[in-house]
């Protein structure tokens, strides 16, 4: 399972979290992934500035708005799915 | 057991007046509770005077252990003398209860009492006496869990004579409207403001007296700590997570970072819940002997709004209406404790330590206390606490 966890502290909220965790659960739906990976959210990962952070497997990315979600996905997530 | 009392009241001041001739006092300690409504002689700027002098030598020297007969002849002996009516009065209602729920209860010339007991009427076994010339009625009686003891000033039996009703409001008919409105979840403040928004309206927003409700409750202690935001010094953590724990009753934590220490102390697992249940508001979380859990500033802040937003129009579907963080939180400060503390950390986030930042120390600060302020306007006793 791949670990994905979406930051839902105050500052990530208010760069647009809300968006970004709906937006998660359809691509992954989308790619096919959603029974591998492992969605939850977390308070505050102490990257305020670069919100929303997003951790996979441990390894933080920054500014995941909702436009950013599809590439995080096919380009970060679904490898590891396969790897 | 010890019982938690609860106290509310509001007024309603005479059309046109700026000050208001009735007065409430209230003395709290440990054992008990002193509560004196006073409405005096006339209106404005003197029946104000007679009211405050009224009810503060009542609840001064009673506090102090004053028998009432030596009460009553030192108001007699005391209050200046109206140039008009050649007259010094002022009338009051005082009730004192202990922890046990023993109450003694002394009232002049005010409307008579009404002690509420599963939303009917109790019959109060009044002893009248003659003191200086003034008739005084004294009674001792013990309450239960769950009363409610309503006193008022006349502007309530006079509600809306010459306009909605002839002869104005009559007080079995105050009776009436409280056991038929009587829900039993009700505060105090929920019955003293019930009753006070019935006296405008049937004033037509025109109060033609002074009008005060004053109300009581029994009722079991449930006290809620809130801890929000991180102590200045991390060393203090552990001295506020124990200050938390500690707490007989509702345990809430506001704060991301804050909950992530708490966590972190207890060795208790913090799991965020992915699902938002509104758009505008963070998830809460949930931990392990914690009741509630929600993220910080966001949440306070719509928090904020709800409870001002209940203030005004007094609808406890407001609370309810959703069940994110700021609704849960909202709810549990006004209707599921008896009183508040707010241990407030001072630590900087040093994640926020940008120019960029929306959201600051600052405004976490002034949000605690835009809520303390306005949960002690609904008649919460609530403390700030500082760390």
């Amino acid at each position: 399972m791949v670990k994905v966890s979406i930051c839902v502290g105050s500052a990530c909220h208010m760069k647009g979290a809300y968006a970004t965790t709906q937006m998660f659960q359809e691509a992954l739906e989308k790619a096919g992934i959603a029974d591998k990976v492992d969605l939850s959210a977390s308070f505050c990962m102490g990257e305020c500035k670069d919100g929303p952070c997003v951790r996979v497997d441990g390894v933080k990315f920054h500014h995941v708005d909702q436009s950013r979600v599809e590439s995080l996905v096919t380009e970060e997530i679904l490898p590891r799915t396969q790897a | 057991m010890s019982v938690f009392i609860e106290t509310s009241w509001g007024s309603l001041f005479k059309w046109g007046e700026e000050l208001c001739g009735d007065k409430v006092e209230l003395v709290k300690k440990a054992e008990g509770v002193l509560l004196v409504l006073s409405d005096g002689l006339g209106s404005g700027v003197k029946a104000n005077i007679l009211a405050g002098l009224t009810s503060k030598i009542i609840s001064s020297m009673v506090s102090a252990g004053a028998q009432i007969k030596d009460v009553v002849e030192t108001i007699a002996s005391t209050l200046p003398v109206c140039k008009v009516r050649q007259v010094a009065y002022s009338t009051f209602t005082m009730m004192q209860v202990d922890r046990e729920g023993n109450a003694y209860l002394v009232e002049f010339d005010n409307p008579t009492l009404i002690l509420l007991r599963e939303g009917k009427r109790v019959f109060i076994p009044w002893v009248e006496q003659n003191i200086s010339g003034k008739q005084v009625r004294e009674a001792h009686i013990k309450l239960r869990l769950g009363d409610i003891a309503i006193t008022f000033s006349d502007g309530v039996i006079h509600a809306g004579v010459g306009q909605l009703l002839n002869l104005g409001w009559q007080h079995e008919n105050v009776v009436q409207f409280l056991e038929e409105t009587w829900q039993p979840e009700d505060t105090a403040y929920d019955v003293q403001h019930r009753l006070l928004n019935e006296c405008n309206a049937l004033y037509e927003g025109r109060p033609g007296d002074d009008t005060t409700v004053a109300a009581l409750r029994i009722c079991v202690p449930n006290p809620c700590c809130v801890m929000v935001g991180p102590p200045v010094h991390p060393e203090d953590d552990e001295e506020v997570v124990n200050e938390l724990l500690s707490c007989p009753g509702i345990k809430v934590i506001c704060g991301g970072t804050t909950s992530q220490i708490v966590s972190k102390r207890l060795g208790r697992e913090l799991s965020i819940l992915l699902q938002y249940i509104s758009p505008e508001v963070p998830p809460i979380a949930t931990m392990e002997g914690i009741d509630l859990v929600t993220e910080g500033v966001v949440t306070l802040g719509k928090t904020l709004e709800i409870l001002e937003r209940y203030e005004e129009n007094k609808d406890a579907g407001i609370l309810t209406a959703k069940r994110d963080g700021a609704h849960l939180l909202a709810e549990t400060l006004v209707e599921k404790c008896t009183s508040v503390k707010f241990i407030v950390g001072r630590a900087l986030n040093p994640a926020h330590q940008n120019p960029d930042m929306p959201i600051s120390l600052s405004i976490k600060l002034r949000l605690v206390k835009d809520i303390s302020e306005c949960l002690k306007r609904l008649g919460k006793p609530t403390e700030l606490k500082y760390r």
